[in-house]
């Protein structure tokens, strides 16, 4: 199945821009699963697991050890801790 | 009757024109605000504010109407900036109204440090074509957290 990830703030640079594709096997049951998955793929994945990250899915945030009923095209936002205002 | 208004904008914030957004009423004994500037220093030439194309202006809205309900706002007004801004730009304005000074004093004070780790923004301070992220301090998270932990 291929979804969509995004990053946004300082990660961006961390996993080389604010948007790639990704290729994943299975439907991972819980979010924790999927960036498990994403962790071993993707160059520099490991830091996705990094707790401070927030991750939304399709703009909704989630929490990470909520069940997961991915489908194609959907987008998995990684998002650096906030800094506005 | 409580008023929320939530301005989301890449243009500058235009600040004489805010102040007078919220309706001026009998009862409304405390009007307080707080705006956020870009401080310039240590060479800054710009500050940029990206954010969330669909998440932002959401969480603004949920922040405002947290505390119009926990204050007993009569109105509230959020405007906040993204964008690359210049020093000295207006980042964030906040408006409360209220009967009484203490719950409008305070909600401004929530506001604009709950926003500030609860609203997805990410700020970039920019020198000539240098540019570093700018994270949240641990003062931020101790000034929102002493809101979040009470919230009920």
């Amino acid at each position: 199945m291929r979804i969509e990830l995004e990053f946004y703030g300082p990660i961006q640079d961390r996993m080389g821009g604010a948007r790639q594709a990704a290729e994943i096997d299975g439907t991972p049951a819980t979010l924790d699963a999927l960036v498990a998955q994403l962790a071993q793929r993707l160059d520099g994945g490991d830091y996705l697991q990094a707790d401070h990250l927030r991750i939304a899915v399709n703009d909704r945030l989630v929490d990470r050890n909520s069940k997961l009923a991915l489908a194609e095209g959907d987008r998995i936002a990684f998002l650096s801790p906030f800094s506005g205002g | 009757m409580t008023d929320l208004r939530v301005y989301l904008t890449g243009e500058r914030l235009d600040l004489p024109a805010l102040n007078k957004a919220l309706p001026d009423t009998e009862t409304v004994g405390a009007v307080a605000s707080f705006t956020g500037h870009v401080r310039g220093s240590d060479g800054l030439t710009a500050l940029e504010l990206t954010h969330h194309p669909a998440m932002t202006e959401p969480a603004l809205r949920r922040i405002g109407e947290i505390a119009l309900k926990r204050f007993a706002l009569q109105a509230l007004l959020i405007a906040h900036r993204h964008g690359r801004m210049a020093p000295g730009e207006p980042i964030v304005h906040i408006i409360a109204q209220a009967p009484q000074r203490r719950a409008a004093l305070d909600a401004v004070a929530y506001t604009i440090d709950v926003l500030k780790t609860e609203a997805p923004f990410w700020k970039r301070e920019w020198r000539s074509d240098n540019a570093i992220w700018i994270e949240p301090t641990i003062t931020d998270q101790v000034e929102a957290s002493q809101w979040l932990e009470t919230e009920t």
